[in-house]
């Protein structure tokens, strides 16, 4: 793919032009991250609001009726439940693994097989997380398999 | 639960598949070529193939099992196929529990086609997560 850089006025706005045949995959791929590069979701840490990128999950959990967002170096709690999260505020990087868990995709190192037809994914910091026979096929689709 | 219904049609396919495979050899050792297999044989092993899938229903119900449940509930398959195998075996005139070897060379078979099964089903688990890293790492790429 070429990537072309041109100047603009100071005045212009920053934009970004694809230029395509038509729209596969990788294109709505490609548009599905930059609209949500620098996405935030507010989160609750310690009676406070705080604010991270979507970018920077690594996964959704639910625990005890309660959902935590899990980064590299801090665990953040919600107040959406995860069919919110999934209807309304994540993008398709974001898919559901198991019953409780939504998986950042671009978080994911490797996966390898486990017992009974589930799959375990290594995520780039080392965590692991399963998922369920029931879910492989969505992940298969949205890797394009 | 369409999904569930061909998961278990694929169990079901790969332990009677397994059975006459293995069957054949166990036939052919200890009772020779001219052995006929009847009919109520055929329904006995897919009678085991049966069982073999229903059974497998809790591994494929949205529940997050433990490392340790997952071992536990692979140990309790194992035992409920083993037992269900042995009656239906010892009930069919397969082997008897008088003669030790036999029984022995039938508890083999039983593992036999259990390993088998799990083989070839952790290869071609094997062979989808093959393919997925592929794919992560083309997305990874980008």
């Amino acid at each position: 793919m070429k990537i072309t850089i041109l100047d603009k006025a100071p005045e212009e706005e920053d934009e970004i032009i694809i230029k395509c045949q038509s729209l596969d995959d990788d294109i709505r791929l490609l548009i599905e991250r930059i609209k949500n590069h620098r996405q935030k979701i507010s989160f609750q840490k310690d009676s406070k609001i705080v604010f991270a990128e979507l970018s920077e999950i690594l996964y959704f959990e639910s625990v005890d009726d309660k959902v935590f967002a899990y980064t590299t170096d801090d665990v953040l709690e919600t107040k959406l439940k995860l069919y919110q999260l999934e209807e309304d505020f994540l993008p398709q990087d974001f898919l559901r693994v198991n019953k409780a868990v939504i998986m950042n995709l671009n978080k994911v190192e490797s996966l390898s097989p486990a017992f009974g037809g589930r799959f375990e994914a290594v995520l780039k910091n080392g965590y692991k997380v399963i998922i369920s026979r029931n879910y492989v096929p969505a992940l298969k689709k949205a890797l394009g398999l | 639960m369409k999904e569930i219904i061909n998961i278990m049609i694929k169990i079901f396919t790969r332990v009677v598949t397994a059975i006459f495979l293995i069957a054949s050899i166990y036939i052919t050792f200890f009772f020779g070529t001219e052995r006929v297999v009847a009919s109520t044989d055929i329904w006995a092993i897919m009678l085991i193939g049966f069982v073999s899938a229903v059974c497998y229903l809790p591994f494929l119900l949205e529940i997050n099992y433990s490392k340790i449940a997952m071992v536990i509930l692979q140990i309790v398959y194992f035992l409920i196929i083993n037992a269900v195998t042995l009656v239906t075996g010892a009930s069919r005139g397969w082997f008897t529990f008088k003669n030790p070897v036999n029984t022995i060379s039938f508890e083999a078979v039983i593992i036999c086609v259990y390993v088998i099964v799990m083989i070839v089903s952790y290869i071609i688990d094997s062979d989808s997560a093959k393919k997925m890293n592929q794919k992560l790492e083309e997305r990874n790429m980008k």
